[in-house]
């Protein structure tokens, strides 16, 4: 008797020390982010240059967010290059400029692997108080922050790449249907190529290797002139150029300003290659805290929206949006292969030869090719 | 006997003293100025070179040889070099065409409007060069031209293959850039020359182009070689425009644009060529130490040019009578060609939503929202304080250093001071990009001690200080070459101590060269692109840059709204200051007739 009294009063005193211990709240955790934040009393955050107009609003929305009374400098640069400054002030012992950065898959792996990013601690938690999608179950924090870079880097949204092209030159039956087409004559000296060579890599994924070179030198003697995208964007309003590959965001933002500007879209049928762009928190940055706060914020359909009117970022994987379902729904009409460094194994595996001392060889290749660096 | 000789030892020592402090007393300053920032000058060169050799940042171990290896690639031999000398060569007769005759006729003739005209020649360079690039591009292209489309509805062609996207278009659009350059170089020692001269050869019946050919040219040739030399560095050092004109393709590929693309290669993943950048600016500063010797050559004949002397001399006008019509309708073309249509194709992209062609769907669209966001797409009025500071500390500074170190090269007999002014010189020949990289990876190796000095205002006040001292002592060693030494011996004899010649005598007449000089260097220092957008950072952005963003992804028309604003605002500005100066050298003129 006494034996199962005394078992009886050792279940009851767990079973009551379980009832009154409170449970440890997701809410705890971002509010000490935001003290943690608040002391932090800074942030320096990039955001992409085509959205700087926008930087003011951004800037007081992410303040009342959050609830923070802090000193916000919202700036913008060529993505490439920050990041290589980034590179060059971590590697010699510097501060990177910018406390939180977004940048596309490449740029962010690049980082990971030189251990030049912060891993988030407790990024899930953090994720389901800030962002709603997650907060509801809708989506699940491992595809905010998908492998490789499950928390270091969140995501952003998508750039998927299409062919612009300028309505009132050419009709849609005349454009080049597949990225080979763009290398026969009857094309030649009517669109421009960018000077990356990022995406053009991709083209591996496709078709065979040499066969995919040979073509991308084609393609670069056929083009009218190498510029980035915002610049061929120009001339294809202008109409000087005919057609573009570019990014599907561009035929929004063109359409924000004037509905009426003579600007179409194909995606190719061969393949619509696909980049990620996330956000992230680069190593010794200053106000980490306030970093982490910005970068998951902006990884909400909230966040990413206020980029807008300048800016349109489709988040084909995860968003929620209007421009979202539109651009998912076109893609899958199109019937054509989606091509990402991470759709599969064998993806991945060809992103990691490219750092190999044979892949930037031929990464190389392919950028004096397009170019015609030669 | 030996009383004699000890008084004569003592005297003769007391002689080298007085000799060696009486030196000192006068140059110790512009010595003590000079000699530091030569030497840093020098230490940067001496870096940009080491790291040619090194195969990544400058501190990892390792030395290699393969970036110079790569020079001799088919593409640079084949493409780059010869682009460049295309675009180095063209740019200067361009603007040796403008500049000469304009310099003529709006500083030695009684044309009308002068001083607006000069004014207006200020304000052609504070028009970004890759604006007027895009201009040029929006009228000359094979496809879409305005020109070419006018050009074939006259002739009943079906198209015209006019276009500026090659290396002649590039040389024309920096000829037409930088001919105010020239012109501003040569247009202190064009007003000097004087009037004796012109009357004596008068006199024995020569006629006016004789007078031109046989006085004016041979005194102002060093003059002019300089500003041709000076023209071709800063032609094959520009960046932005062959960028805009040639794109980011290597088809029209020029060393200033393989340096930057070094510096900021497109492709992810990919690491900066601090090495391969280095090289391309090593082979800009081959063709520069060449103009240099020539230009020394020169300069060794300073003698046979000085026209301001200790006995009175003035400038005279020629009466162009019924030629003044021609004259005035010269400096009007090239106004249109440099600045007017620029200027008009600045105004209708920002009014637009987006760049097009003029149509009456296009005046339907016309508005004034651009220049109501052009602020916050920017960050505020941030850039414009900075710009403004940038401005005034690298005018002040320059002018400073280039006329202590001037004073040391033409002033003095100390030794060393040719080796003074090639350095100074060599300053310009090298790219401004490359002193750009340079003071970064400096940034980075001090940042444990000066953390802040990588994103401040300051590394761009240095990197255009470094820059412009090559103009800034071009400008002060032709207005000191004008001066004769007589004046300032004849104010020792009269009891000056010191540098009291140099700051009571010197400077107030050379006083309309440093005016102009200081407002050069203050707009290059505006519209000089290149340098800061490498040591940009979310500290230090300014007014170029951030016009440059906006037009790099695709805010052509807020980039064109804000820099109508503030064209309008510098050229009101340089129109006022010109005013001014203009009203001094008046002054000056007259108080020299009545000498």
């Amino acid at each position: 008797m006494n034996r199962l009294l005394k078992t009886a009063g050792w279940i009851f005193v767990i079973l009551v020390g379980l009832i009154s211990t409170p449970p440890h709240t997701h809410g705890q955790q971002l509010k000490e982010m935001i003290a943690q934040a608040q002391k932090e009393g800074a942030l320096r955050a990039q955001i992409i240059s085509t959205a700087s107009p926008e930087a003011n609003k951004i800037k007081q929305a992410f303040l009342k967010r959050f609830g923070l009374n802090i000193n916000v400098d919202i700036s913008f640069g060529n993505e490439s290059t920050e990041y290589q400054k980034a590179e060059t002030a971590l590697k010699t012992g510097g501060l990177p400029a910018f406390d939180v950065m977004n940048g596309e898959d490449g740029n962010n792996l690049n980082f990971i692997n030189q251990g030049f990013l912060l891993k988030i601690d407790n990024w899930q938690a953090l994720l389901a108080e800030i962002h709603p999608l997650v907060r509801s179950g809708k989506v699940k924090p491992a595809e905010i922050s998908p492998e490789p870079f499950t928390g270091f880097s969140f995501l952003l949204g998508n750039r998927n790449k299409v062919l612009l092209y300028n309505t009132k030159l050419v009709s849609p039956d005349q454009l080049p249907q597949a990225y080979p087409d763009l290398a026969d004559p009857k094309h030649q000296g009517k669109f421009a190529v960018p000077p990356w060579s990022s995406t053009w890599e991709m083209g591996r994924l496709v078709y065979p290797q040499d066969k995919w070179l040979q073509t991308v030198d084609t393609i670069g003697k056929n083009a009218a002139g190498v510029m980035t995208f915002a610049a061929s964007l120009e001339r294809i309003l202008l109409g000087d150029l005919w057609y573009a590959q570019s990014n599907f965001e561009y035929v929004w933002s063109t359409k924000a300003k004037d509905p009426n500007a003579p600007l179409g879209y194909k995606i190719f049928k061969d393949a619509t290659f696909m980049n990620r762009v996330l956000y992230a928190v680069p190593l010794r940055s200053r106000h980490p805290a306030a970093a982490t706060l910005f970068g998951l914020w902006m990884t909400t359909d909230e966040g990413r929206m206020l980029l807008s009117p300048a800016h349109w970022q489709e988040n084909v994987e995860v968003g929620q949006t209007e421009m979202d379902m539109q651009v998912r729904e076109a893609i899958k009409a199109s019937k054509t292969k989606v091509v990402s460094w991470f759709q599969d194994e064998k993806a991945r595996a060809e992103l990691k030869w490219l750092s190999t001392p044979d892949g930037k060889k031929y990464s190389e290749a392919i950028g004096r090719a397009l170019t015609q660096r030669k | 006997m030996r009383q004699a000789e000890t008084l004569g030892g003592t005297t003769w020592l007391s002689g080298c003293l007085d000799r060696f402090t009486g030196r000192l007393d006068r140059y110790w300053l512009p010595v003590a100025v000079s000699w530091p920032i030569l030497v840093f000058i020098l230490a940067l060169l001496v870096f940009i070179f080491y790291m040619t050799f090194v195969p990544g940042l400058p501190t990892e171990p390792g030395l290699t040889l393969q970036y110079w290896i790569n020079v001799t690639h088919p593409y640079v031999l084949k493409t780059v070099i010869p682009n460049t000398l295309i675009v180095g060569t063209g740019s200067v007769l361009i603007s040796m065409f403008f500049a000469l005759p304009l310099s003529w006729i709006l500083n030695r003739t009684s044309l009308p409007f002068r001083r607006t005209l000069v004014s207006c020649l200020g304000v052609v360079v504070i028009i970004p060069g890759f604006v007027k690039a895009m201009a040029w591009l929006m009228l000359i292209n094979k496809r879409s031209g305005l020109v070419n489309q006018a050009l074939s509805g006259l002739l009943g062609l079906q198209s015209v293959s006019l276009s500026v996207e090659n290396t002649l278009g590039m040389a024309w659009v920096l000829g037409l850039s930088l001919t105010p350059a020239m012109f501003f170089l040569i247009s202190g020692p064009m007003r000097s020359v004087g009037a004796e001269m012109e009357e004596a050869a008068a006199v024995v019946g020569a006629n006016w182009f004789q007078r031109l050919m046989r006085i004016d040219v041979p005194l102002l040739a060093p003059a002019v070689l300089g500003a041709a030399i000076y023209n071709f560095m800063i032609a094959i050092a520009i960046f932005e425009v062959p960028a805009v004109l040639g794109g980011a393709g290597g088809r029209y590929g020029v060393l200033s644009t393989e340096l930057f693309y070094a510096i900021h290669p497109w492709a992810q993943q990919a690491t900066i060529q601090y090495g391969a950048a280095g090289v391309y600016g090593a082979l800009i500063i081959i063709p520069s130490l060449l103009g240099l010797y020539f230009y020394y050559r020169v300069l060794g004949q300073t003698h046979r040019y000085r026209v301001i002397t200790g006995k009175g001399y003035r400038s005279k006008e020629a009466d162009l009578g019924g030629y003044k019509y021609l004259a005035l309708g010269f400096v009007v073309l090239y106004l249109l060609l440099a600045m007017v249509i620029p200027m008009l194709v600045l105004v209708w992209a920002s009014l637009l939503p987006y760049l097009q062609m003029p149509s009456q769907e296009a005046l339907s669209k016309l508005s004034l929202d651009n220049y109501f966001n052009f602020l916050s797409a920017i960050g505020g009025l941030v850039p414009l304080r900075r710009t403004a500071v940038l401005m005034v500390s690298v005018s002040v500074l320059v002018l400073f250093f280039s006329f202590m170190t001037s004073w040391v090269v033409v002033r003095t007999n100390i030794r060393g001071r040719r080796t003074m002014d090639a350095i100074a010189m060599l300053s310009h020949a090298v790219p401004g990009i490359a002193f750009a990289f340079a003071l970064y990876l400096l940034a980075l190796v001090l940042a444990p001690w000066l953390p802040l000095f990588g994103e401040s205002l300051a590394i761009i006040v240095i990197a255009h200080c470094v820059h412009l001292l090559a103009p800034g002592t071009r400008i002060t060693n032709a207005a000191l070459l004008q001066v004769s030494p007589e004046l300032e011996e004849a104010a020792n004899v009269c009891g000056a101590r010191g540098m009291s010649a140099m700051w009571k005598i010197v400077l107030p007449l050379i006083k309309p060269s440093l005016l102009y000089g200081g407002l050069w260097t203050a707009l290059l220092s505006f519209r000089e692109v290149s340098m800061a957008l490498f040591l940009n950072g979310p500290n230090n952005t300014v007014f170029s840059v951030a016009v440059w963003n906006l037009w790099q992804q695709g805010n052509l028309r807020l980039a064109a709204a804000g820099s109508v604003v503030l064209v309008s605002t510098m050229g009101l500005l340089t129109l006022v200051l010109l005013h001014w100066t203009g009203d001094a050298v008046a002054d000056q003129d007259r108080r020299y007739r009545e000498i």
